[in-house]
């Protein structure tokens, strides 16, 4: 290997090229598409939702009727639910703390996971072993129940359940970000810079981060459906969102227990979750495979 | 073998002891508990509590106390049902939760395997495309939301089948629940199947095989059956948790009388000793299961066999 | 005249490569082999020698689109359905491949892979099948075979493991044997002990052999005569010796001058052919080795040479050959 100045930013980043060569590849996969567009969709509806409808979302229509089919005469474009609030505007007032659930949580599990990794994967050795065996045991916990055990104890706040989430769900980042970080190491670019004398916190501010972007960014896409489908499993049960605020999962569950009357009401908020999971998830794989399918 | 078996032990049982440990300790440290001294508690609870818990002594012998009693299955008493204690409850449940998720657990694998075997062997078929994309629908729509719409189309509008209950329409009962907890198990475990499969397909052994002039029925049988099996076996334990955390909601839906309907309960009424309770028991069970699934794994791997 | 074992006319391999392109992996060989006899085969890796051997028996690559004639025992194997190539496969031609270490079922033992193909092409009870491996494993030099047979892959060293693969090869005394690459994977003391087995065992068993190599040496000391690919396409054929001593194409000869000889004179470098073996998506116009060869006419630019018979015994494809100007004296 040569010696002397050897420039090693360049090479080592992902080029604008290659991202180029990512979207690229992504715009040619139409499920991946269309998917994007429907989640694109429903992110405005949970935004804009609120303020297109005419109703708030926990105003009880006393004059409409308790219970109305889904219909445009009333103005109760989805139906109204057994108490005769508004569907639709439950349904994207709902979304906007599922999103935002799942948009946060994933935010704190990347922020501990990406530290954590990247500290143990650059480190290695005994530091790095240590590490990676606390997360092995952390990791056969039966997250689900830590969660719970967690609201029941410290109570049922929506900022306690997203932290609780993304403290539980940084394992997978962690283990993912350890292993890139170990292969980047190795790789003959940081070797160069060790060498050419940068100091570790540039290597790492340089080199590692730029490289780690593409599989955090899968992740990210890929964690955001699981911390949805947590927040939705508690709130079901009744251990999430409270009254009068509401999310996906307790629309769905109060949907469920009134299904004989209200079919809509479990239809619809179940509609919209599923979708927007099946999206990202679609979004997340296409995502993997345009980036780099060996690079997992 | 055996040092195989006692290394993952070692692995296993430390792993038990921190959710033992952590749970414990968030209990204690909970506001407005019952561990808390500000709030004022009826008499006999209080007594109950001294007694169970000898709240006099330093925490760490407390813990230490703890740790004793469940040695001896000993989990407290409950503090909703009075005059039950929490391992009575959980033993009471868990004969109906335990068949519930053997069956769920049973039809995964078998249905998820098969299925995923026949798409990687019809790779890029219409057949493999339509699998994996409902097996993405699968992973995509959580069984708290497929359970009722189950219940809606198959009890409520088409009346084949009961919308709740157990033992009490036969065995019309539980083909509701087991589908709704086992459909996204059947999806994940179809997914890995496929791609175990394409993988050990495209492995040089499997080429030597076809050079022997086997045919593809014999292959796929003989040679590559069992490695593309060994992912899918490492994720039953994931699995099993899967199907333990489903099986609360699944319960919850249809009405069934098992652990995690207690646990919901207990969850909702801040029923501490029953929640911790039940977090050990699943803890210990997907542990357990874990466990046994690595000691499978080494007695189908040759090269853990014999060394 | 009779129809020799072998025959491959006009074989041609090629993969779609993006935007309706192909890429042609084999381009047109032709090469026969008599029974009893031995033809080596040597390339660069990417020449297309693997790909003909799979080709053969109908074990490409999905992808690939084959195309020309294999005919083996006065029979067309081209275009045979799996039923028919099943009863070829491992039974009249063994396949022999480069990795050992990854060749063998790590999940079944030994004897369980031997024997499934007595028990497949001969109709034999395991035991039956399982007493011939025994044989075959003592025939190919494994010392204590029955107790062998019971183990598994793992308990076997890389030069064991291409023993078992060829013996279980040889299990229903094949007509051919095809080894691709058998030895690259192992130590050279190991290797050379294989070639000596395989040399053995075709005189015992009075087999054809097509080996494939990328070595040029390994091939002259198996083979009576060779056959040198490049780019999916043969240039030159010939008697072993005499392309070691007078290579006719410019690329054989490149090849011969680029290996590091334990007999050259001390300090005399080694010399590589430059640039690189083309894309074979993009086989340049004409003779494929013209941008790296140093005696190119203009020919060379446009027509793509045919292999021509230089003499009885051998044939090249070159505008301009050479003519016993090639590298100094080889020793076989």
């Amino acid at each position: 290997m040569n010696t002397g100045a050897v420039d090693t930013g360049p090479a080592s980043r992902r080029s604008p090229g290659s991202w180029q060569r990512v979207w690229l590849r992504l715009r040619r996969d139409r499920f991946a598409m269309i998917a994007a567009g429907v989640l694109a969709l429903i992110v405005l509806l949970a935004i804009a939702g609120p303020w297109i409808s005419p109703w708030p979302q926990d105003f009880i229509d006393f004059d409409g009727d308790w219970g109305a089919a889904p219909g445009l005469a009333a103005g109760h474009w989805l139906g109204t639910d057994e108490l005769g609030r508004d569907l639709f505007a439950r349904t994207c007032y709902g979304g906007r703390i599922s999103l935002l659930v799942g948009l946060a949580a994933t935010l704190v599990s990347l922020l501990i996971g990406v530290s954590y990794g990247a500290v143990a994967g650059y480190a290695g050795g005994r530091l790095d072993a240590l590490m990676m065996r606390a997360v092995d045991v952390l990791y056969a916990l039966p997250f689900m129940f830590f969660v719970i055990l967690l609201t029941v104890f410290f109570g049922r706040h929506i900022l306690l359940i997203f932290l609780a989430i993304g403290a539980v769900n940084w394992l997978d980042m962690a283990r993912i970000v350890r292993g890139q970080t170990l292969n980047l190491r190795r790789r003959e670019f940081v070797e160069a810079a060790i060498v050419s004398g940068v100091g570790t916190a540039g290597i790492i501010r340089r080199h590692i981060v730029p490289n780690l972007l593409g599989v955090v960014v899968v992740y990210a896409t890929l964690s955001v459906p699981q911390v949805i489908l947590v927040e939705s499993f508690l709130s079901f049960l009744g251990l999430g969102v409270q009254e009068p605020a509401t999310s996906w999962g307790a629309l769905v569950s109060d949907g469920a227990h009134a299904m004989e009357t209200t079919p809509w009401a479990l239809v619809v908020p179940a509609t919209f979750l599923a979708l927007t999971l099946l999206c990202l998830n679609f979004l997340g794989d296409a995502l993997r495979d345009a980036l780099d399918p060996k690079e997992f | 073998m055996l040092t195989h078996a006692l290394k993952r032990l070692l692995g296993a049982a430390p792993t038990l002891l921190l959710l033992i440990t952590l749970a414990f300790f968030l209990m204690r440290a909970a506001p407005g508990g019952p561990f808390d001294r500000e709030r004022a508690l009826p008499p006999q609870i209080e007594a109950a509590l001294q007694a169970e818990y000898h709240l006099d002594q330093p925490l760490w012998r407390q813990y230490l106390h703890y740790l004793g009693g469940l040695a001896h299955g000993d989990l407290g008493p409950s503090f909703q049902y009075s005059g039950f204690s929490v391992a009575e409850l959980i033993a009471s449940g868990a004969p109906v939760s335990f068949k519930l998720g053997a069956c769920a657990m049973s039809l995964a694998v078998l249905l998820g395997g098969l299925l995923g075997c026949v798409a990687a062997l019809r790779r890029n078929s219409i057949f493999d495309r339509a699998l994996m994309a409902l097996a993405m629908l699968g992973l995509s729509v959580p069984n708290y939301v497929v359970a009722p719409l189950l219940i809606l189309l198959f009890a409520i509008v088409l009346g084949w089948l009961p919308a709740g209950g157990w033992s009490t329409h036969g065995i019309g009962d539980a083909v509701l629940p087991v589908i709704a907890l086992a459909l996204p198990q059947i999806a994940t475990i179809a997914r890995l199947m496929r791609a175990s499969m394409i993988e050990t397909l495209s492995a040089n052994f499997i080429r030597t095989a076809r050079a022997k002039g086997l045919p593809m029925r014999l292959i796929v049988w003989r040679h590559a059956l069992k490695p593309a099996l060994l992912p899918v076996l490492s994720y039953l334990g994931p699995a099993a948790a899967g199907i333990v955390t489903g099986s609360v909601v699944i319960e919850q839906v249809f009405a069934i009388p098992g652990i995690g309907r207690y646990f919901v309960q207990a969850a909702l009424n801040r029923d501490y000793t029953l929640v911790l309770g039940v977090v050990i028991f699943y803890g210990a069970l997907i542990i357990l299961f874990n466990f046994l699934v690595d000691l499978l794994y080494g007695l189908l791997d040759p090269r853990l066999r014999l060394s | 005249m009779a129809e020799p074992l072998l025959q491959v006319r006009d074989l041609r391999i090629s993969f779609a490569a993006g935007q309706g392109g192909e890429a042609h992996a084999v381009g047109g060989l032709s090469f026969g082999l008599e029974a009893g006899q031995t033809l080596g085969i040597v390339g660069e890796s990417g020449s297309g020698k693997s790909q003909t051997a799979l080709a053969l028996l109908g074990l490409q690559s999905r992808a690939a689109r084959v195309g020309g004639s294999v005919r083996f025992e006065g029979r067309e194997l081209l275009g045979l359905d799996e039923r028919a190539l099943n009863q070829v496969r491992g039974n009249r031609i063994g396949l022999v491949f480069q990795d050992p270490m990854t060749s063998l079922n790590p999940y079944l033992s030994i004897g369980a892979q031997m024997a499934e193909v007595l028990v497949q092409h001969r109709g034999l009870s395991r035991a039956a099948a399982l007493a011939d491996s025994a044989r075959m494993l003592d025939a190919v030099r494994i010392a204590d075979a029955a107790a062998r047979l019971r183990q598994y892959p793992h308990e076997f060293s890389g030069g064991m493991r291409q023993r078992v693969l060829i013996a279980t090869a040889l299990l229903c005394h094949p007509a051919l044997l095809v080894a691709d690459e058998p030895t690259t994977a192992l130590d050279v003391t190991v290797q050379a002990e294989i070639l000596e087995l395989l040399q053995q065992l075709r005189q015992e068993l009075g087999l054809a052999l097509l080996f494939i190599s990328h070595d040029l040496d390994v091939v002259a000391e198996v083979c009576e005569r060779v056959l040198v690919m490049y780019a999916g396409r043969a240039v030159e054929s010939g008697p072993a010796a005499q392309l070691l001593t007078a290579p006719r194409h410019p690329y054989t000869a490149g090849l011969l001058a680029s290996r590091p000889r334990l007999d050259a004179p001390a300090g005399e470098p080694l010399r590589p052919i430059p640039g690189h073996p083309p894309d074979p998506a993009r086989l340049p116009a004409g003779c494929a080795f013209r941008p790296r060869c140093a005696v190119a006419v203009p020919a060379c630019e446009t027509l793509v040479p045919e292999l021509r018979a230089l003499d009885e015994s051998g044939g090249c494809a070159c505008h301009a050959p050479l003519r016993d100007q090639g590298v100094g004296p080889g020793v076989v």
